[in-house]
């Protein structure tokens, strides 16, 4: 069975709070009372409540949460910047989800100020990953541009795996 | 003179070719070697036109041209500018040293043109995104005001049934107990309810009870005599019941002449003279 982490899908909520009635309702409605940070959430409910969560609040405060969900996550005190962070983004991705097929994040940079993410992780989550990706460089006060490359996209089913160009 | 020699320009336009199209996920990759080469050789032509003439008319047109080609193909700033610097760097390296200071400044007007029209045409396409929300969101409206129309027009039609109900009470006898406003609309709907009911029941009498009308004024009446001729076309009779003594008085004020229709004053008279039109009787029963 995949899962994912009730920690990560905490900080999902709270990046949430301006919205909490409404998010409170979908969580409701998706059966479970309240996100318990040490369990262990099956991953397509917690995707399904992602995907629920866009449609009713919209693009732009599903990037919000994905950027919050990085700026505020402990890490290492070794990851000290956006390229250490970037790099260790699909780590992270490893430590929030669990079971077989959960999917992977790789970067890979082309020169300094710019990284290619490959991600089969968050399937169908394309602005939710912007959002994660944009929070990682803004944790150390960079603010990039996030552009999904053409091509190959889970979501829109042109492609197995998502593509991001990450650049400042 | 040329910029570059035949075999230079060759090498240029190979390798920047090549880099492009090997380009991971980018719109060049995407659009394939092909188109390319193509912009990538415009763009040369045009920086040795340029750089030979001294202007940038040239840059702009293969700018532009660049710019919509790839936008077609999923172009993103980051690839925007690995075309340029990529043009540079290379065009830079084979060039005659006393000309990078012209590259330079040709490949920087390039970057500025290329990303205006990139952004303009971003812009674009972020308002008929915009646009195209907004229309969906109305028309989601629209089909909620719809619904809400139907469901509020078939309550009102429940309630106006509802409202000019027919008893058969007797066969061959109707009550019509008239509660609420009396007015065109429902005298439309009574008529012909009442006249398909008479056909059906083959009624000869039928009692209107006014009692429930709180207004019964010249248009009411008026409403009430027409209907009472319309009923009398199908051979049958109107007794009309339950006229408060103020409905009287205004009647008789206003002139409203209720001639060849009976008048009881309760239900109960109006059924005692219908019962005998119809040469009945009620008479208690003990089982």
């Amino acid at each position: 069975m995949r899962e994912y982490s009730g920690a990560a899908l905490s900080s999902f909520i709270v990046g949430l709070s301006e919205h909490q009635a409404v998010v409170d309702k979908l969580v409701a409605d998706s059966g479970v009372d309240r996100i318990d940070p040490e369990a262990w959430y099956d991953i397509e409910w917690a995707f399904d409540l992602f995907n629920k969560i866009e449609k009713k609040l919209g693009r732009a405060a599903v990037i919000k949460v994905g950027r919050s969900m990085t700026e505020t996550a402990v890490y290492p005190p070794e990851v000290d910047s956006a390229e250490k962070i970037l790099s260790g983004v699909g780590s992270w991705w490893a430590l929030n989800a669990r079971g077989p097929g959960i999917g992977t994040i790789t970067c890979e940079w082309e020169d300094e100020h710019s990284a290619v993410i490959e991600c089969t992780a968050y399937r169908n989550h394309c602005t939710l990953m912007t959002g994660i990706l944009e929070g990682a460089c803004m944790r150390y006060g960079i603010t990039p541009l996030v552009e999904h490359g053409p091509g190959s996209c889970i979501q829109q089913e042109t492609g197995d795996m998502c593509v991001y160009r990450v650049s400042w | 003179m040329s910029l570059f020699d035949a075999s230079t320009r060759t090498e240029l336009v190979s390798s920047v070719t090549q880099r492009l199209a090997k380009r991971r996920m980018s719109a060049f990759s995407v659009a394939g070697e092909e188109p390319c080469r193509v912009h990538v050789e415009a763009a040369v032509d045009a920086l040795e036109r340029d750089t030979e003439a001294g202007t940038a008319e040239a840059m702009r047109v293969v700018a532009v041209a660049f710019t919509n080609t790839f936008l077609a193909h999923g172009l993103g700033y980051s690839d925007l500018t690995f075309f340029t610097r990529l043009l540079r760097e290379r065009a830079r390296e084979l060039a005659p040293a006393h000309q990078r200071a012209a590259i330079e400044q040709w490949c920087y007007d390039h970057l500025v043109v290329s990303t205006t029209h990139f952004m303009v045409q971003r812009d674009d396409a972020l308002q008929r995104e915009a646009a195209q929300r907004d229309i969906e969101r109305f028309e989601s409206q629209l089909a909620e005001l719809r619904v809400a129309l139907n469901e509020k027009t078939q309550l009102l039609e429940l309630i106006r049934e509802a409202s000019t109900p027919i008893a058969p009470v007797v066969p061959g006898i109707l009550v019509v107990p008239l509660v609420g406003t009396f007015d065109r609309f429902r005298a439309e709907l009574l008529t012909e309810r009442l006249l398909d009911a008479i056909g059906q029941s083959r009624a000869r009498v039928t009692i209107l009870d006014i009692s429930g009308v709180p207004v019964f004024d010249t248009d009411a009446a008026q409403l009430v005599i027409r209907l009472a001729r319309s009923v009398r076309l199908l051979g049958a009779k109107v007794i009309l019941v339950g006229m408060s003594p103020d409905n009287a008085r205004t009647i008789v004020e206003l002139g409203v002449a209720l001639d060849g229709m009976m008048t009881c004053r309760a239900l109960q008279d109006g059924l005692r003279a219908a019962l005998a039109i119809q040469r009945l009787k009620l008479v208690s029963t003990e089982f």
